[in-house]
């Protein structure tokens, strides 16, 4: 069976590895970066079905994974995590190819069936 | 002559030798106390040298101990962060159905025991684990969050917090108080409360915040009698919070207009600013008598955005012997509430030797259309320069 890949970039350890965990349960082939450097890297290296990218990571930030997947790949859709209060970074992410954002907290539940949604299409 | 000679030498031997006697002694003495100073100064110096290597050797240990030490306690919250993980990741994903199946109740009770005896019996690995609890409570809603504040519950893990309340620490009582805030542990709820007054700014904010969340009866109480004032910082604090209740929770902030704390009145202002609270137009234009320049500002501007045509009289009677603060946001607010019954009053401050005034009444009557534009393109052609090139900036589409 042809697994989708997808990419988690997400600087805080705990929430990564919950990610993994959940998306893995759910039966993707995940990948996962703790910084906006090694997420370039591994853009680099290999193509996924979809990108979750947190916005506020270390070396490169998320604007700069978003600018880099969507120079390399267009169709693949990204979903960026964001704080409250960061809402012009969103409009930021939007502006340079982002598909969708959620903000933290947020449902797993929710982020799976947008997963879902933007892998289909 | 030689017996003279020997009588004079030996004269002067017997003369001399005690003098030169004396002095070789003094010499010597002397350099045998220069010597023994030395000598002491030397042992002095080796007793330092040996003290301050003793000191360097210990401090070296101690570093490397306490190096160790720190290195072991990673090396351990490492460990325990990765069974913690396992413990955490495996319970907070589950479908709403799957939590009520008897086998997963079950199985979660024997993976919590298994928790309870091995790793939290001592306090460190506690604290390891409700760091973890809150930052993944931080980072999930729905679902995934109701789990981990019930396990933070069933793990007994808020009796921590709950004991950290009574710390002198302030610092200590201020993460105690988010963190049963954002747990949703009501029943330290009255606990938490208590601290909105507190004489420390952060706990206070904490406490605050605290209340907005988890008072379901009336979250804003701590505004009642509240004589601390509430820095920029503290109002974003509480602003920003409010997302986090629901709007039927929300009070008529008009409550607090009559409090003689100027800083809530200011941030109740705002606030019926930002929920649209458009039944407070009354109290809002009687708050432009208020003693304070800021306020009556504040108040001019919501009333400008609200559009509040009736407050038109009461904003013109507040102009009179207003501050120039104050005059620019009711002009501000005419340009925004007024109509063409308000242009000569806004063409008088466009003469206005001030020219702060003079270009805001002249951005206040290109709101107000087609009149407004039109004494604008006359004064456009003033002999005042300054009045010219005012109107003939606004007038600019560059500028718009």
């Amino acid at each position: 069976m042809n697994l989708k890949k997808i990419l988690i970039v997400e600087d805080e350890d705990l929430v990564r590895k919950a990610l993994e965990f959940r998306l893995k349960k759910e039966g993707y082939q995940v990948t996962a970066c703790a910084d906006g450097k090694q997420a370039i890297e591994t853009i680099d290296g290999s193509s996924f079905d979809l990108v979750i990218t947190d916005m506020m990571l270390p070396y490169n930030n998320g604007l700069e994974v978003v600018t880099h997947l969507k120079n390399k790949s267009k169709e693949t859709p990204i979903i960026v995590l964001t704080n409250i209060g960061l809402e012009n970074v969103v409009l930021d992410a939007f502006n340079m190819g982002a598909d969708d954002y959620m903000t933290k907290p947020f449902s797993p539940n929710e982020l799976s069936v947008r997963i879902k949604r933007l892998i289909k299409s | 002559m030689s017996c003279f000679t020997f009588h004079l030498f030996n004269i002067s031997v017997t003369n001399e030798v005690p003098s030169e006697l004396s002095m070789v002694d003094k010499a010597t003495e002397m350099i045998r106390a220069e010597l023994n100073s030395t000598e002491i100064l030397i042992r002095v110096c080796a007793v330092l040298l040996v003290l301050f290597i003793l000191l360097f050797i210990s401090f070296f240990i101690t570093l490397m101990v306490a190096r160790s030490i720190h290195k072991y306690n990673d090396k351990y919250k490492a460990q325990l962060k990765e069974k913690y993980e396992l413990l955490l990741t495996g319970i907070i994903f589950n479908e709403e159905e799957e939590l009520e199946t008897d086998e997963f109740k079950e199985s979660k009770q024997r993976v919590i025991n298994h928790f309870k005896k091995k790793y939290l019996k001592n306090r460190k690995n506690r604290n390891i684990l409700r760091e973890h609890i809150v930052l993944l409570h931080k980072n999930f809603a729905g679902t995934s969050a109701n789990i981990l504040e019930r396990l933070y519950v069933e793990l007994k893990l808020h009796k921590e917090a709950l004991q950290e309340l009574n710390s002198p620490d302030w610092g200590i009582q201020a993460n105690a108080v988010r963190e049963l805030a954002q747990l949703n542990i009501l029943d330290a709820a009255p606990k938490l409360k208590r601290r909105a007054r507190h004489e420390n700014p952060i706990l206070r904010i904490e406490a605050q915040v605290a209340a907005l969340t988890m008072d379901e009866q009336d979250p804003f109480s701590f505004l009642d009698n509240n004589r601390n004032h509430l820095t920029t910082w503290h109002q974003i604090n509480l602003a920003a919070n409010m997302n986090k209740i629901g709007a039927e929770k929300l009070p008529q902030f008009s409550r607090w207009f009559n409090s003689p704390n100027d800083s809530i009145v200011l941030f109740c202002v705002k606030m019926t600013l930002q929920y649209d609270q458009f039944d407070s137009i009354p109290e809002l234009i009687k708050l432009l008598k208020h003693r304070s320049d800021e306020i009556i500002a504040q108040a001019a501007y919501v009333l400008g955005e609200f559009s509040a045509t009736d407050a038109d009289v009461n904003l013109l009677n507040a102009f009179v012997n207003a501050s120039v603060k104050v005059k620019l946001k009711i002009i501000e607010a005419i340009g925004k509430c007024g109509t063409e019954e308000h242009i000569p009053f806004l063409e008088q401050q466009l003469l206005q030797n001030d020219l702060t005034i003079a270009t805001k009444a002249a951005e206040a009557l290109l709101i107000l259309g087609d009149d407004g534009y039109k004494v604008l393109t006359r004064n456009a052609d003033s002999p005042l320069f300054a009045v010219a090139e005012i109107c003939k900036q606004v007038l600019d589409e560059r500028n718009n």
